[in-house]
Formats: C-alpha cells, sequence, structure tokens
C-alpha cells in the first residue's frame, strides 16, 4: 500500500496536472465546444437555482452558432463574425438600449429549439452575408438566409430543423415561387459540398469587390447566374465533359477542375491537368476550385498537379485543402462519396474598379 | 494568437422573465397589459407569449411578434435599412 501512495504521489499529480493542462489548452483554442459542456452544466444546475437558465442558455446559443462558424472557415477562406449573447435588463439590470438595434427575446427551458432558430436566424441574416447583402436582390436574401440557418441547424440541432422548415421555409415557400426554385437549386449545390465553399464564398468575395459598385440589377443577374452554373455543375453526370465547369462574369470569375480520371492517374502523367489549370490562371480565373476522389492515391495525384501548378505561377496561393463527404450523379443514380477539394486564389486576377462594358474574359474551354 | 482575431457580433437578447422590467424602465408596463402596441409587420397585438423582439427607432419602441413570417419581414427590413442607409 505505501508503495501505491508513493507512485501516486510521484505521477498522479503532474499526470492530473498534464491532462488538466491538455483539456485547458483544447479548450482555450476552441471556446465554442467550452461552451457546449458549460451549457449542459448550466442547464443540469438550472434544475435547483433557476437563474443558471441565463448561463446555460447564453453558452448552448453562442456554442452552437460559433461552433458552425468554425466549421465554416475550414471550408472558406473568409472569416465569419462569431455572435456573443448580451442579456439586457436582467433582474435590476439596467437596460441596454440602441437606436435600431433588435433585443431579442428569449423563451425559458421549454423552447430551447425556438431560442435557437431565432437566434440563430438573426446572426445569417444580419451578418453571414454582410459584405454582400446590399447587392442581392430581395428574393435571394431571403433564400440564402433560410438555407444557410437551415444548415446551421442541420449540423448543430437537428431536433430543431423540423420546426424551422415547418415554421419558416413551408411558409415563403408556399408564398413566393422565386423562393421555391432557388432553395430547390440550393439543394443541389449543397449535395456537392458546394454551397458554403463555392456560393458564398465567392458572394463574400463579391462584397469586398464591389464596394464603389451601386446596387444594380446587373449584379443581382449575375448572382442568379452563378446559382444557375453552380446548381448545372452539381446536377452533372460524373464524365459529362459537355456541363461547363468555368463561370465567367463581370464580377465573379471562378473555374471548377476535376482531377479524377483514374486511367489518367495510373499512367502517372500530371501534363494535360496541369495545361488546363494554367490556362486559367492565364484567363484570370480569380479562384479555382480543384475537386477529385479523396483516397490516398487521388489525393497525392491531385497534390502533385497542384504543386507544378504552383512552382509555374508563383502568383497564384493555395488557400484551402480539405475533405468532405458529398454526392455525385454515377449513371443517373446518386451516390455518396468522400471528396478532396483545394481552393486556389489568384490575387492578381481580382479587380476592384469596374466600368460599364467591363467583361475582361473569354473562357478557352 | 488566432483565435485573438476573431469577430464578434453582439446580440441583445431580454430573458422572458424580465420582459416587465423592460416594461416598467421604458415606461409602458400599463400600455403593455392593456394590449395597446401591435406587430410592426402584421398589426397583431403584441403579449408576453409572441413577442419575438423589441427595437428602437426614431424615438419609437417597435415590437416584432413570433409569427415567422414577420420574423423573416423584420431581417429583410434591416437589410433594406441598411442598403438605403449606405446608399
Amino acid at each position: 500500500m505505501p508503495f501505491a501512495i508513493t507512485l501516486w504521489i510521484i505521477f498522479g499529480f503532474p499526470l492530473g496536472a498534464a491532462v488538466a493542462l491538455v483539456i485547458g489548452w483544447y479548450f482555450l483554442k476552441h471556446p465554442e465546444k467550452f461552451e457546449k459542456w458549460f451549457s449542459m452544466l448550466a442547464w443540469a444546475l438550472s434544475n435547483i437555482w433557476e437563474k443558471f437558465d441565463y448561463y446555460a442558455t447564453k453558452a448552448e446559443i453562442q456554442g452552437l452558432i460559433n461552433s458552425f462558424v468554425s466549421t465554416l472557415e475550414e471550408s472558406t477562406t473568409s472569416t465569419f463574425p462569431r455572435i456573443s449573447l448580451q442579456w439586457t435588463a436582467r433582474g435590476k439590470d439596467e437596460l441596454v438600449w440602441e437606436e435600431g438595434r433588435a433585443v431579442l427575446v428569449m423563451r425559458d427551458r421549454g423552447h430551447r429549439s425556438k431560442n435557437l432558430i431565432h437566434a440563430a436566424y438573426l446572426f445569417t441574416s444580419e451578418s453571414l452575408l454582410k459584405r454582400s447583402e446590399r447587392h442581392l436582390s430581395s428574393t435571394q436574401k431571403v433564400s440564402l438566409d433560410l438555407f444557410s440557418t437551415k444548415l446551421i441547424l442541420d449540423k448543430e440541432n437537428k431536433g430543431a430543423v423540423e420546426q424551422f422548415i415547418a415554421d419558416f421555409i413551408n411558409p415563403e415557400v408556399d408564398k413566393n415561387d422565386a423562393v421555391r426554385e432557388l432553395l430547390q437549386k440550393f439543394i443541389y449545390i449543397e449535395r456537392l459540398g458546394a454551397f458554403f465553399p463555392i456560393l458564398i464564398q465567392e458572394l463574400t468575395y463579391l462584397g469586398s469587390k464591389v464596394f464603389l459598385a451601386r446596387p444594380s440589377n446587373e449584379i443581382i443577374i449575375e448572382v442568379k447566374s452563378l446559382v444557375d452554373f453552380l446548381e448545372t455543375f452539381a446536377q452533372r453526370q460524373v464524365g459529362d465533359t459537355k456541363v461547363p465547369d468555368v463561370f465567367v462574369g463581370k464580377y465573379m470569375r471562378c473555374a471548377i477542375r476535376i482531377v479524377a480520371s483514374r486511367y489518367v492517374r495510373e499512367k502517372g502523367d500530371i501534363t494535360s491537368h496541369k495545361i488546363r489549370l494554367n490556362r486559367a490562371v492565364k484567363d484570370n480565373f480569380e479562384n479555382l476550385y480543384i475537386i477529385g476522389g479523396s483516397g490516398e492515391l487521388n489525393r497525392d495525384f491531385m497534390d502533385d498537379v497542384i504543386e507544378a501548378c504552383l512552382e509555374e505561377n508563383p502568383q497564384l496561393a493555395k488557400v484551402r485543402d480539405y475533405n468532405f463527404s458529398n454526392h455525385i450523379n454515377i449513371d443517373g443514380r446518386t451516390r455518396k462519396v468522400q471528396t478532396y477539394l483545394v481552393h486556389l486564389h489568384n490575387p492578381g486576377a481580382v479587380k476592384y474598379l469596374y466600368e460599364a462594358n467591363d467583361l475582361l474574359l473569354t473562357s478557352h474551354d | 494568437m488566432k483565435f485573438m482575431d476573431k469577430e464578434y457580433r453582439e446580440i441583445r437578447a431580454v430573458h422572458e422573465r424580465d420582459l416587465n422590467n423592460v416594461f416598467e424602465k421604458l415606461g409602458i408596463k400599463i400600455q403593455f397589459e392593456k394590449g395597446e402596441f401591435k406587430c410592426k409587420f402584421c398589426k397583431q397585438k403584441i403579449t408576453h407569449l409572441n413577442l419575438y423582439s423589441i427595437f428602437p427607432e426614431s424615438g419609437n419602441i417597435n415590437f416584432v411578434c413570433d409569427v415567422s413570417a414577420c420574423v423573416v419581414a423584420f431581417a429583410k427590413y434591416n437589410a433594406e435599412k441598411n442598403r438605403n442607409f449606405r446608399d
């Protein structure tokens, strides 16, 4: 027994301290994870002392939304604001009141889903597309807000999705066919895994580029064309080379390149893929999205192609690479696959001042 | 460190149990209890149970009910206001 105690004294304390440090470091790097755990504890404690539900509600909403923002930032190059929920007029506290700023009413523990839905919708409608919202039509904005909120709930609280669809999406779809059509397109785009990584990404870039432009029908039509392009691409059959894989607008220019042919990969010849990428760079495409299967062999092959392209185009920046699950159309059947996406950004092609007939590009594809 | 760069957007919230406190501080508790306030968008009577948001604007206190159409209309209204403000 004394030996066991000696062992505990020698190893137990340092081990405990090391575990506490690792957990502390992890939570410091991922505050939203801490908030999720803290909210569970606070909900349990609120059974004993009701006022703990202030902490529980705040931590739960911040944890879920900020966790989604963290995931979003892994698949895009943009940064999005996180939320900080601040109570006002709590108990005897002063009412903090600002002209034009909404104060959201939060319900008690019996309405946690409703609280999350309201906070998530406020977040998407006021923060997610902050830079580009003034250039979108009302229908585009509402549809993007609804679909983004659904994706937040899908990922963070599936229980709230049904309520959101019944209370928010269905009534909007019933009264506006344009919203219905756009949501249908977003579903296809999301199946490809391109809703946030490409569509929202491009719209965020758009907001940064057209800061001098007045909102106009021209931009609204271009956004519509981008959505149509992505939807058509998302529905393409694997192997169909007739579907356009480049989008050429006045304000947005992006190319999607697929590197997935087994035959070419097994030959080990990167030349044809490299030439196609180089051509897109030469054509001044701002963003190149290279996608292919995430199997080790294909991933290595894609990395070789990209490395060769980066060597020949030093101005190009590899901004993101990651794996994700998506759905593709093989012989008319939808299959779930694992995909690897690399996003290359061509800063030299970005333009900030536009003139009336400013369409620079013609595609060679 | 990267996590220091994160931008936070504040969402102001009031717990339903503090609504009376809010109305008292605004001096509108009696009017509220009499049902004198309507939703800015659908004109439905505002109660403790259907209140989604309160927002001050040009010296007035506006209320939005929790019917989804009004929540969506409120988001559209804010987007439109921002658009005009920036123009």
